[in-house]
């Protein structure tokens, strides 16, 4: 068995249960188990990224220095950390990319870190786990794994911003990703495809503007309605909850009869490998996607 | 020896910085100085008449002249010494306006600064020794590299005026990319009308050698004296028994892409360019034809009435003297799939502007009917994208391609004027409109024939069923745009061709940052480049309009007989020289050549072959690399030999 240090970041442990959960379960029916960090800390998320001050790298680097020495722990395991949620994804990637090419930066961060008798020796990669079950899991193993085919969910894959911004945190092609795409054709499911598959659902607009966010998902959701589209997937805890706590808010306003339901892949994945449907915490959706899949017999 | 020192004031421009009377005093003590002056002009009239007084009454008979650069005025002062039957190279120049007045502010300082800069020169110059300028014989024929308008046209010119001129084209045809063009801004005619008799005009000329289908492959020598070898490909057809009766296509078992219709169309191994391809012959293309080997497929040679084709033609090396070269190897459209957000070349209805051109074209795949390459169905609403490349320093082209407003306004406008019903958008970033009639061109688009323009960037394009999302900004509103359009046209930029940047390195001629060929002075020699000799026509020293190519062009041609109407040319003086006692033939002066003017000689020595290098005086440029490099001090350079600058430099160093 290999096994993944992974750092799940505070969504996955609050409104993403069902992502991690899922995630973590097909990872081991797959040869790539997810082992959570003991002690990990937030990556620092916007903090970090909004500006140069060195202070706030401390976090993220402090991430992978805990990360580096988990994997001692674990079963033949690269030297990579894996990740979940694509702001996490995006700034440890930038982190640590930041620091492998500026020395000065990393001593005067490692400076820092000896206090807790920590140190970072920049030999670390992240990885999104999209990217491992791309690159290291492979298509073929994963559709070898399917036992109950996702027929007749018509998904639109939906990447967001944080997986394919910026350039050094990307994980696909940024104008025209396939990984999610691919993903829901080995579990076989139908892919639509939607223009507005990289349309900013609104992000952190949700905390000050909330108009800003429903119009985007407004959008959104309608371009995959007229597509004839009956689900979402995507891999970002807040893409899921602008477009599903949103949603539903508008379906409200609107009396729209139609309701999309928001997919994390992972449960799909789940899904489709017949874990029990528990893990998935579809309770925590605002728009359940138990109905469709009951209507699709696929609840397990 | 007698020196007479001349300090130039420049009106204010040495004077307002610069005590010119002190650093004319500063020189009387120097040794051998029998007369130090200020003057106001020293290049004027006046000033070039009080050094010539003073060389006839005082019998001066070495000159320094304390002023600008020596690329300004060394030749008007050079020339008043050659006069008065002085040597020329025993005057020094020195300059105390760009490298000293120009420069600072503290006039103290800046004195002091010029002072050290005129005695270093006075102890140089007493070291000087007269040079005598060598002649080389000048080969009257010209080669012109690239048959497209400007090469065309340079080539027309030379051969006007009488010279031999010889036009090598890589491809079947001479034309270029104006062949392709449907019409010409701002005046709306017909490219190839107006572009096919000049190239008739090419192929009827007698003193024009077209050589079609050919590259050059090796240049050696110099200006007056270039040894050109150029590789002619085999055609496989005869020119001259082929009667262009079309027998030999139909029958072609090998369908491939149409370059000249930007791959829109098919065509076959044997082809003809384009109807009006000069020169008119058919010809089969070697790495597509099904085999040279007849035993596999001769089906044309079977059907060739006149039996023009020949499978057994071989190419030939052509061996040439030439005494100009001119460079006309245009450019090339820049590469728009590098541009991912507009998805050129993964979505179908987004087409470059020279693809726009050919459908636009009643020769193109289309005869002339606007028709989308996915469905062939005529497009309601055409967005036009200006700057596709062009002014984007952080990821592609950073410079202004110069032609794209304006021929994506003309193709807005021709779509308008076939299509009644139809909308045409350009994004632009700024219009361009610096010509003459281009204004009232882009005027006539936008308020006579509707079309829309919006300032701003379109950040992505998107298939939606099958129509295009255009999504962009409108930076005059600071709103964001979202449009449906079925058909894109992408107005490419210009870069330097592959032909252009491989002349360029063989030949040697520097290139700017973006790889387009540098001119000898951006303002004064447009046309020139740093090889003497060496000349520039049309697009390959940067972006560049028709008209301003057939201008480039004829000045390419004129510069270039001014090389060609002399019997022999006078070659500078100041080149390096080998002192063969020192010489130990190590070859590293060799490789350090830029020119490639040294090399090594065997020669006899007291009994022993022993190798030592040798100049060619005609291709040194008398830059100094070779001397800076020689290990054994063993090369020198005249009029800057070693002497002359430790004197230079123990002058500088004292205080």
């Amino acid at each position: 068995m290999v096994q993944y240090s992974y750092f799940p970041g505070c969504n996955l442990k609050t409104n993403a249960k069902g992502f991690e959960k899922s995630a973590v379960a097909v990872s081991k029916k797959l040869n790539a188990e997810l082992v959570e960090i003991p002690n990990w800390n937030c990556c620092g998320t916007v903090h970090t990224m909004t500006s140069d001050n060195l202070m706030k790298r401390i976090a993220p680097v402090r991430v992978l220095s805990r990360s580096r020495k988990h994997i001692e722990e674990l079963e033949d395991s690269p030297n990579e950390v894996a990740t979940l949620c694509s702001m996490c994804n995006s700034t440890l990637k930038i982190v640590n990319k930041e620091v492998k090419v500026d020395e000065d930066k990393l001593s005067k961060i490692n400076y820092q870190l000896e206090e807790d008798e920590e140190t970072y020796a920049e030999d670390m990669e992240v990885k999104h786990f999209l990217e491992i079950l791309r690159d290291s899991v492979g298509y073929k193993n994963i559709a070898k794994k399917v036992i109950k085919e996702l027929k007749g969910i018509k998904v639109v894959p939906y990447y967001g911003c944080m997986l394919l911004h910026p350039e050094e945190a990307k994980i696909d092609d940024e104008e025209m990703p396939s990984v999610l795409e691919y993903l829901m054709e080995s579990l076989g499911a139908e892919v639509i495809f939607s223009p507005l598959f990289k349309f900013c659902c609104g992000s952190y607009h949700i905390v000050d503007d909330e108009t800003i966010v429903d119009s985007q998902v407004s959008k959104i959701l309608q371009d995959v309605r007229v597509k004839g589209a009956n689900a979402m997937v995507v891999a970002c805890p807040l893409c899921a909850y602008n477009l599903d706590y949103q949603q539903k808010k508008l379906i409200k306003q609107t009396g729209e009869k139609n309701p999309i339901p928001i997919f994390y892949f992972s449960q799909l994945m789940a899904i489709a490998m017949g874990e029990p449907i528990e893990i998935n915490h579809f309770e925590d959706h605002q728009i359940d996607p138990r109905k469709l899949l009951k209507e699709l017999k696929l609840e397990g | 020896m007698k020196i007479g020192v001349y300090i130039c004031e420049c009106g204010s421009n040495i004077a307002g910085t610069i005590d010119t009377e002190k650093v004319a005093r500063s020189a009387e003590p120097l040794p051998k100085v029998s007369v130090s002056r200020v003057y106001r002009y020293a290049c004027s009239e006046p000033g070039q008449n009080l050094i010539t007084n003073d060389i006839e009454e005082l019998g001066l008979d070495r000159i320094i002249v304390a002023a600008c650069s020596p690329s300004m005025h060394e030749p008007t002062f050079r020339a008043v010494l050659k006069e008065r039957g002085l040597n020329p190279y025993l005057l020094e120049m020195v300059n105390i306006r760009e490298q000293c007045s120009w420069v600072h502010s503290d006039k103290k300082q800046a004195t002091e600064k010029a002072i050290s800069l005129l005695t270093a020169a006075v102890l140089r110059n007493a070291l000087q020794q007269p040079l005598t300028p060598k002649k080389v014989g000048v080969t009257n024929n010209a080669l012109v590299i690239g048959g497209g308008i400007a090469g065309i046209q340079a080539a027309l010119d030379l051969a006007e005026v009488g010279y031999k001129t010889y036009l090598v084209e890589k491809t079947p045809s001479i034309g270029g990319k104006m062949a392709q063009l449907d019409k010409t801004f701002p005046t709306l005619d017909c490219s190839a009308c107006i572009l096919s008799p000049k190239m008739v005009d090419v192929g009827r000329h007698p003193n024009i050698t077209l050589l079609a289908n050919s590259e050059v492959v090796e240049v050696e020598g110099f200006v007056g004296n270039f040894k050109v070898k150029i590789k002619k490909k085999a055609t496989y057809v005869d020119p001259v028994k082929c009667t262009l009766c079309d027998e030999c296509v139909p029958v072609c078992p090998v369908i491939i892409h149409d370059e000249y219709n930007e791959n829109l169309s098919p065509r076959r191994a044997i082809y003809i360019p384009f109807p009006q391809a000069v020169p008119a012959t058919y010809i089969i293309e070697e790495e597509t034809c099904l085999g040279i080997d007849p035993l596999i497929c001769a089906k044309c040679r079977d059907v060739c009435g006149p039996e023009a084709i020949d499978f057994d033609m071989k190419p030939e090396i052509i061996e040439e003297e030439f005494g100009a070269i001119v460079v006309a190897t245009g450019y090339e459209a820049y590469p728009i799939e590098n541009i991912g957000e507009y998805g050129y070349g993964s979505i179908h209805n987004v087409i470059s502007g020279l693809e726009f051109e050919r459908i636009l074209s009643a020769s193109g795949p289309t005869d002339g009917v606007v028709r989308r390459p996915s469905d062939g169905k005529v497009p309601k609403t055409v967005v036009f994208i200006h700057c596709a490349g062009s002014r984007d320093p952080a990821k592609h082209l950073p410079y202004c391609s110069k032609v794209c407003c304006m021929y994506s306004t003309k193709h807005a406008l021709q779509y308008r004027h076939l299509v009644h019903d139809g909308t045409a958008v350009n994004f632009y970033i700024d219009i361009r409109t610096a010509g003459k009639d281009y204004e009232e061109f882009y005027q006539r688009a936008a308020e006579e024939d509707g079309v829309i323009y919006i300032k701003g960037k379109v950040s992505e394009i998107l298939e939606d069923g099958d129509q295009l999302l255009i999504r962009g900004v409108n930076t005059l509103t600071s709103e964001t745009v979202e449009m449906h359009a079925d058909l894109v046209v992408l107005a490419n930029g210009m870069m330097p061709s592959e032909g252009t940047k491989k002349i360029a390195s063989m030949l040697k001629l520097p290139v700017d940052s973006t790889g387009f060929i540098r001119e000898a002075h951006p303002k004064l020699k447009p046309v020139d480049t740093v090889i003497s000799g060496v000349f520039l026509a049309g697009t390959a020293s940067g972006p560049k309009d028709i008209p301003e190519t057939v201008a480039h062009a004829s000045g390419a041609a004129s510069r270039a007989s001014t090389i060609l109407a002399q019997k022999e040319l006078e070659i500078d003086a100041t080149i390096a020289n080998v002192n063969e006692m020192l010489c130990r033939g190590c070859g590293m002066c060799v490789d350090s050549c830029p020119y490639s003017a040294i090399e090594l000689e065997a020669k006899n020595s007291f009994g022993h072959t022993i190798k030592v290098a040798v100049v060619n005086e005609a291709l040194c440029k008398g830059c100094g690399t070779c001397s800076a490099t020689c290990l054994n001090g063993a090369i020198g350079h005249l009029g800057y030999t070693d002497n002359q600058i430790l004197a230079q430099i123990k002058a500088l160093s004292q205080k």
